[in-house]
C-alpha cells in the first residue's frame, strides 16, 4: 500500500485459518477493536492488498504489577528511575480475521494463505475503506447512508447499507433498552425517504416512538423536483378492517388469544365460519356470524349434545362472549363495511407509521397480522397479476416494513397470529419485494428462525447473555469476537453485518434528520411537576398534632422504646 | 581519602581492591568509610572517574591456620627472623556501576575502559554522589538492573541500602524510589522466605 506508513508486522497464522496475529506498539491507540488494517502480498502474481480486521487485542508487555503500588508515582516514572525511557513501551498482539484483497467485482477475496511472518501492517487509507465496506457508495442511489465508520474519527469513512439487499432479504435491528435501536430505525427510514430513493415504508410501531417521523414532511432533505416524501401516522381508530377480509387463522387467533378456544368451541366457530361463506369468499357480516353460531349443526345433527355429553349450548356461550370480547367490540378496529385502503396506505414515497400504543397486545398483534397478510398477498398479487390496478390491494412498488417489539410478533416458543406470517415473508419476501425489518430489544425471546433469516443485522449494546447467546446463534455473518464487544458499545454505536453491507462493521449511527421520538422520559421531572399539583405542606399542624411529627414508621410500628 | 587501590578483577565490573594499612597513607582509612554500600570513585588517566559501589569485604590473615608447634617464642621471632612481619589485609570488592567524565557527563551501567591494577579507591563525596545520580529529567539510578542481575548474594540487599540512601538524598523523588525499593524488598525478602 503505497505511502501508508506502517504501524505494526505480522507474526504468523492465528487459531482459525482466516485469522493472523501481528504484534505493534501502538503509542497512538490506533488500532482498536473493530479497526481496519492491511499488508501487501503477492496474490497470483498480483501485488494486492490483504485487508482484515483487528478482532483481538492482547498485551505482551506491561509494566510489573510493583511499579504500581503508588497511585501517586506512574510506573513509567519509576521505570524511568532505572534507566527505561521509552514514552510508550508497551506491545501488543494483534488477532487480525482476514477479509482479503478487495475486487470490484467479486468482494473481498481471501487469498487463503497467512502472510508471512515479518510482513509490514498498515492502517487501511480512509478513501479505500469507504470503498471497500460499503456495496454503494455514500450519495449513489440505493446507498443508506447510517453513520461512519466508529474506530475512525466522524464522517472520515461513511458506512452505507445497500438499499436493495436489505429491501428484500430482510433487517434486524437488535439492542438492549436506551441503546438507539428506534432512533437508528428512524435513520433508516430517513435514507429511504429521500428522493434517490422513495421507498414504500410500513412501521407497526407499538410504543407511538415514529410519530416524528413527520417531520420529514417539512425537511428539505426529503424533497427532490418531482418529489415530495410524506408520513402518514395512523392511530388504530383510523384503521378500519373489514372482518371477512381476515383470514381463518386470524379469526381463530384472535377470539382465542385471551381464555384459549376448547376444541369444540374451534369446531363451532369453524362451521359457523363455513356457514357464512369464508372459504367462498363471501361477504358476511358479524350478525351473520353470530347467528350462524348459534345455528350451526354440529355432525350428526347434534345442536345441543353430543355422544360424548358436550353442553354445546355453554360451548355457543362461552365462544360467543370470546367473539364479542375481541371480533365483535363496537370500539375495535373490525368492522361489516369499512375498510382502510391499502393503496392509501402503503405507497412510494410515503411512510405509514401504524400506531398501536394504547392497544392491547393481542389486538396489536392481530392488526399487524392482518396489515401484513393483506400487503404481502397483494405484493404477491399484484407481482403474479392477479390483481388489478382498481383492486385496493394493488401494490405496484416493493413494501419494506419495520416491525418494532418484533418479539411481540414472533415469540420464540409460542405462536401468535404474525408468526407463521412472518416466517412466510422472511422466506418467499424477496421474490415478492415484499421485505421487514425487525426491530427488538429481546433477541432471546424472538424465534429465532426468524432472526437468522434477516441477512442483515444492525446490533447495538446487548448488555443480557441470554440475548447475546441469542444473537451468537443467530447472526452467523458476525465474528463471535466482534460479539464479544456488544456490551461495551455505547449508545448509538452499532455492529453492522451481513448481505448489506461488505464485510461486518463498527459503526457510529449518524445524527437523525427528523426529532427522534423515543427519548427515555424524564421521570424524575415528572414526579416534580405531579407533586408541585399537591396541596402546600402546612407545617403548623405538626406542632399542634403530634401525630403528624412522627415519621412514616414510626406511624406504623409506633415509637422504639 | 585514598582507601584502597586495585589488586585484582573478577569481571569487567567487579574488582578487588585492598584498603590502605597504617603507613601506606597519612590516615588509614576506618571500617566505616569502606562499608557495604558505600559508593567510591576510581580516578581515571583522562581526567574523569570510575564510579562504583562496596559490596563485599574479606579479611586476609596469612597467620590463620598455622597454628603448628614453634620452638621459639614471639619475642624471639623479632631476633631471629626480623623480615616477618604480620602481613594482614582487608580487602574490598568493587562493583562499578558507571562513570563520570571530566566534563561532568554521567553514564550509568557497564563502563567502556577498565580499571588497572593499582589504581586508587577513593570514598564519594556526598555532592558527588548527588551529581552522579542527578540527570536533566530527575533523579537515575540506571545501574540497579545491572546490579541486580550480578548474580552476587549480596546485590538484593546493596539495592536496598542504595534505595534507601537515594530516598533519603532525594526526598523529590522518594516515591517513585520507594516504589522501587518495596518491589526489590518484596522479592527477596517475602518471596525468598515464602
Amino acid at each position: 500500500m503505497s505511502g501508508a506508513v506502517s504501524v505494526g508486522t505480522t507474526k504468523g497464522p492465528g487459531e482459525t485459518p482466516h485469522t493472523y496475529t501481528m504484534v505493534a506498539p501502538d503509542p497512538d491507540d490506533q488500532l482498536k477493536i473493530g479497526e481496519f488494517v492491511a499488508y501487501d502480498a503477492r496474490v497470483d502474481g498480483n501485488l494486492r492488498s490483504v485487508l482484515g480486521r483487528i478482532d483481538a487485542r492482547r498485551p505482551l508487555k506491561l509494566y510489573p504489577d510493583a511499579f504500581m503500588a503508588d497511585p501517586q508515582v506512574a510506573p513509567g516514572r519509576v521505570a524511568g528511575l532505572i534507566g527505561f525511557d521509552h514514552a510508550t513501551p508497551e506491545l501488543y498482539e494483534l488477532d487480525v480475521a482476514v477479509l482479503g484483497y478487495f475486487d470490484d467485482a467479486l468482494g473481498f477475496v481471501n487469498p487463503r494463505v497467512a502472510p508471512r511472518a515479518g510482513r509490514p501492517v498498515y492502517l487501511v487509507p480512509d478513501d479505500v475503506l469507504a470503498h471497500a465496506l460499503s456495496r454503494v457508495p455514500r450519495g449513489r442511489p440505493g446507498a443508506a447512508h447510517i453513520g461512519s465508520l466508529l474506530t475512525r474519527a466522524r464522517d472520515r469513512v461513511p458506512v452505507t447499507l445497500d438499499v436493495n439487499e436489505f429491501a428484500s432479504t430482510h433487517l434486524a435491528i437488535i439492542a438492549g433498552t436506551g441503546a438507539g435501536k428506534s432512533y437508528l430505525a428512524g435513520v433508516i427510514v430517513e435514507e429511504l425517504m429521500q428522493p434517490s430513493v422513495g421507498a414504500a415504508v410500513v412501521i407497526v410501531d407499538p410504543h407511538g416512538e415514529y410519530g416524528t417521523l413527520e417531520e420529514i414532511a417539512n425537511h428539505p432533505g426529503f424533497r427532490g423536483q418531482d418529489y415530495r416524501a410524506r408520513t402518514l401516522v395512523v392511530r388504530p381508530e383510523q384503521i378500519k378492517i373489514r372482518r371477512d377480509l381476515l383470514h381463518p387463522s386470524d379469526i381463530y387467533q384472535l377470539v382465542g388469544a385471551t381464555h384459549g378456544l376448547s376444541g369444540p368451541q374451534r369446531e363451532v366457530l369453524r362451521l359457523a365460519l363455513r356457514a357464512v361463506g369464508i372459504d367462498r369468499d363471501r361477504r358476511w357480516t358479524y350478525r351473520q356470524l353470530t347467528e350462524a353460531v348459534n345455528d350451526v349443526e354440529l355432525s350428526g345433527g347434534a345442536r345441543n349434545a353430543d355422544d360424548e355429553g358436550t353442553d354445546y349450548m355453554l360451548v355457543r356461550r362461552a365462544l360467543m362472549w370470546r367473539l364479542n370480547a375481541t371480533l365483535g367490540r363496537q370500539d375495535g378496529i373490525f368492522d361489516d363495511y369499512e375498510h382502510t385502503s391499502l393503496q392509501e396506505l402503503i405507497r412510494p414515497g410515503q411512510c405509514t407509521v401504524v400506531q398501536l400504543n394504547e392497544v392491547p397486545r393481542e389486538e396489536q398483534q392481530i392488526i399487524a397480522a392482518t396489515l401484513l397478510r393483506r400487503s404481502f398477498d397483494g405484493r404477491v398479487g399484484t407481482a403474479k397479476g392477479r390483481i388489478g390496478s382498481e383492486d385496493e390491494q394493488y401494490l405496484p412498488a416493493p413494501v419494506f416494513t419495520l416491525v418494532e417489539e418484533a418479539h411481540h410478533f414472533a415469540p420464540a416458543g409460542e405462536e401468535v397470529p404474525t408468526t407463521n406470517l412472518l416466517k412466510q415473508i422472511l422466506a418467499e419476501g424477496r421474490k415478492f419485494g415484499f421485505a421487514v425489518g425487525l426491530i427488538s430489544q429481546r433477541p432471546g425471546k424472538l424465534d429465532q428462525d426468524v432472526l437468522s433469516q434477516c441477512m442483515t443485522q444492525c446490533i447495538l449494546r446487548v448488555v443480557n447473555p441470554v440475548d447475546q447467546q441469542a444473537i451468537a446463534g443467530a447472526v452467523e455473518s458476525a465474528g463471535r469476537e466482534l460479539l464479544a464487544e456488544l456490551p461495551a458499545l455505547s449508545k448509538g454505536q452499532a455492529i453492522v453485518a451481513g448481505a448489506a453491507v461488505n464485510t461486518t462493521v463498527l459503526c457510529r449511527v449518524r445524527p437523525r434528520l427528523t426529532p427522534h421520538g423515543g427519548e427515555s422520559p424524564d421521570v424524575v421531572d415528572a414526579w416534580r411537576r405531579a407533586r408541585s399539583q399537591l396541596p402546600p405542606v402546612d407545617r403548623s399542624l405538626e406542632a399542634a398534632d403530634p401525630e403528624s411529627a412522627r415519621t412514616p414508621e414510626e406511624r406504623l410500628f409506633g415509637s422504639i422504646q | 581519602m585514598t582507601l584502597a587501590k586495585i589488586v585484582k578483577s573478577n569481571s569487567h565490573v567487579e574488582y578487588v581492591a585492598q584498603v590502605m594499612r597504617p603507613g601506606e597513607v597519612d590516615r588509614a582509612p576506618a571500617p566505616a568509610d569502606y562499608a557495604f554500600g558505600a559508593f567510591v570513585a576510581v580516578p581515571r588517566s583522562d581526567g574523569g572517574v570510575a564510579v562504583g559501589v562496596v559490596f563485599d569485604t574479606t579479611l586476609v590473615n596469612p597467620e590463620f591456620g598455622a597454628l603448628g608447634p614453634r620452638l621459639t617464642t614471639g619475642a624471639e621471632l623479632q631476633t631471629l627472623a626480623p623480615d616477618q612481619l604480620p602481613e594482614t589485609a582487608t580487602l574490598i570488592g568493587v562493583l562499578l556501576l558507571g562513570a563520570r567524565s571530566a566534563n561532568g557527563e554521567v553514564t550509568q551501567g557497564v563502563v567502556a575502559h577498565a580499571l588497572s591494577v593499582g589504581d586508587a579507591v577513593h570514598g564519594l563525596e556526598e555532592a558527588e554522589f548527588r551529581a552522579f545520580h542527578d540527570a536533566d529529567d530527575g533523579l537515575r539510578a540506571a545501574y540497579l538492573p545491572l546490579l541486580l542481575a550480578h548474580g552476587h548474594p549480596l546485590t538484593s540487599e546493596l539495592a536496598l541500602a542504595i534505595t534507601q540512601r537515594l530516598v533519603e538524598a532525594f526526598p523529590d523523588h522518594a516515591g517513585a524510589v520507594a516504589v522501587l525499593r518495596d518491589s526489590i524488598a518484596w522479592r527477596t525478602r517475602i518471596e525468598a522466605a515464602g
